[in-house]
């Protein structure tokens, strides 16, 4: 067991090895000048309990204030859920995610609208993914790539990430584009028009009841932290005080997490995602079974030809061979017997 | 003592080292006992009456130390930053031999101090820096006198267990 004395002079001697800043009395001089001084003194009037009714008092208004904004909360989901059936119609509602563009002009049932607008796809949120494969002709690989690089920043996009690589002398690749997502449609019209479509899905994922959902958290929280914010200005002692503040900033971590979110959600519905593959005619990948010649067509069916009648008399070797057994031993049979007679 | 000047004139080198052992880290150390000393200058008004002030004052540079570390993954990356520190021991009398024999001594008590975990380092540096007795840790960490007991016995009996620690440790017979 280590020795209470030695350890104390141990940790003395490494304790007074530090040395205090400099300055460090003005600063805290100069930060306490700016604090409002707390000269409020306990009157003979508020007791101990006093002060706890007051903090419970506190607490519970905070309380309905949470409780009322869920309330509120859970009416502006449920209304949201009903818009979002009414716009998707049949489509598949699993994740809200519908294929294709969405109903041109169709107001959304019951939607929240903001004060000032006109309800529709203004309200909705929307996040516009689609993957493309497209094949071009022998050589026009390089300027397809430029072309939809070009169209990205005519539609007041940008690239987001691109690769492309050579296989037998036949070059390949892919580029993302990030387009606003009024003009999604139009870009994926414009993609159609630079080769053959070899393969095209879009998708439209609403997220507007999950993005509605987080400003109404952000809202609870902010209004949350200042009633805390009220609380700590009313609360006199220390422990009361620690407590509060330490609330004060879990909330604020809360807070900034919720409009971390927020912000995610809002650059991914501003801007739609379109992956474009690009190949050229030739590419062992576009190949279709017509493109071979007769010729081969021709060997490959006499390959086909003679492995299928092998195999058929390997299928009928089995019976024959079984006859020839019962015959020979029959013929054997019949001569024995017939010496015997004889 | 009438004036903040006063409180800092009195205290502000104790607690500051404390906060020091405690995270370690000067910026972290000094930003707490800053927080701690505006925030317990502003609430004075409930002090006791004729009471010792420090108590009260180390429980609120615990608790902003306490944030700190909760607060403070960084510390980690920043934990060896001013060990440059330690080389400033004062030795008078003492040969540069004898005084690097001593800061690699301190060196090893800082480090043994920080792998202790954070409950039983605060404990620690209360008792046998900062000079609280049992009653006044429990005031300031807001625990029974029982409990800061059993974790000085924890602390002392894991500080023994470090190696480098041979010399704080009692012998079989010194402790019979």
């Amino acid at each position: 067991m280590v020795d209470e004395l030695r350890l104390t002079d141990a940790l003395r001697r490494t304790g007074d090895s530090f040395d205090v800043p400099e300055d460090a009395f003005e600063r805290v001089l100069a930060q306490a000048g700016e604090l409002r001084p707390s000269t409020r003194q306990p009157s003979r009037a508020e007791t101990r309990a006093g002060r706890v009714r007051r903090l419970l008092a506190a607490a519970a208004g905070v309380a309905v204030l949470l409780g009322g904004v869920s309330v509120w909360d859970n009416r502006v989901t449920d209304k949201a859920e009903n818009a979002d059936m009414a716009v998707s119609g049949s489509g598949s509602r699993g994740d809200g995610s519908t294929g294709g563009s969405l109903l041109e002009g169709e107001a959304p049932v019951d939607a929240p609208v903001r004060p000032g607008t006109a309800p529709g796809r203004d309200t909705a949120r929307i996040v516009r993914t689609g993957t493309a494969s497209l094949e071009v002709d022998e050589g026009r690989f390089a300027a397809t790539m430029a072309a939809l690089t070009r169209l990205a920043g005519s539609a007041d996009g940008y690239v987001s990430g691109s690769m492309s690589s050579e296989t037998d002398d036949r070059p390949s690749g892919s580029v993302t584009l990030r387009v606003p997502g009024e003009r999604f449609d139009q870009v994926v019209a414009d993609v159609r028009g630079l080769g053959d479509v070899l393969a095209l899905t879009v998708t439209a994922q609403d997220v507007t009841v999950e993005h509605t959902d987080l400003e109404a958290r952000l809202r609870a929280l902010q209004a949350t932290r200042s009633q805390f914010v009220t609380l700590l200005s009313k609360a006199t002692r220390v422990g009361e005080v620690l407590e509060v503040q330490t609330r004060i900033n879990d909330i604020q971590v809360q807070i900034e997490q919720t409009q971390g979110k927020i912000r995610l959600l809002d650059s991914q519905t501003a801007y739609g995602s379109l992956k474009v593959e690009v190949y050229e005619s030739g590419d062992a990948l576009t190949q279709r079974p017509g493109d071979r010649s007769r010729l081969r067509r021709a060997w490959d069916e006499s390959v086909d030809g003679f492995v299928g009648g092998v195999a058929w008399l390997v299928s009928v070797a089995g019976p024959v061979l079984l006859i020839l057994i019962v015959g020979v031993g029959a013929r054997f049979a019949y001569r024995l017997t017939r010496r015997r007679l004889v | 003592m009438e004036t903040l000047q006063d409180w800092l004139t009195v205290y502000y080198a104790t607690a500051y080292r404390t906060a020091r052992l405690i995270l370690r880290n000067p910026a972290d150390a000094e930003e707490a006992v800053q927080d701690a000393f505006l925030r317990a200058w502003r609430f004075r008004s409930t002090l006791p009456q004729g009471g010792d002030v420090r108590p009260w004052l180390y429980r609120v540079v615990v608790n902003a130390c306490c944030s700190k570390l909760r607060k403070e993954q960084s510390w980690r990356q920043r934990v060896d930053a001013d060990d440059d520190a330690l080389a400033h021991v004062p030795d008078p009398g003492r040969t540069p031999s004898q005084a690097a024999e001593d800061a690699d001594a301190l060196a090893a008590v800082l480090d043994a101090l920080q792998r202790l975990p954070e409950h039983l380092r605060i404990t620690v540096v209360l008792r046998y820096y900062s000079g609280l007795s049992e009653k006044e840790i429990a005031t300031a960490i807001s625990r029974r006198p029982g409990t800061v007991k059993s974790r000085l016995h924890e602390a002392r009996a894991r500080l023994a267990a470090d190696p480098r620690l041979q010399a704080l440790v009692l012998d079989e017979a010194e402790e019979a």
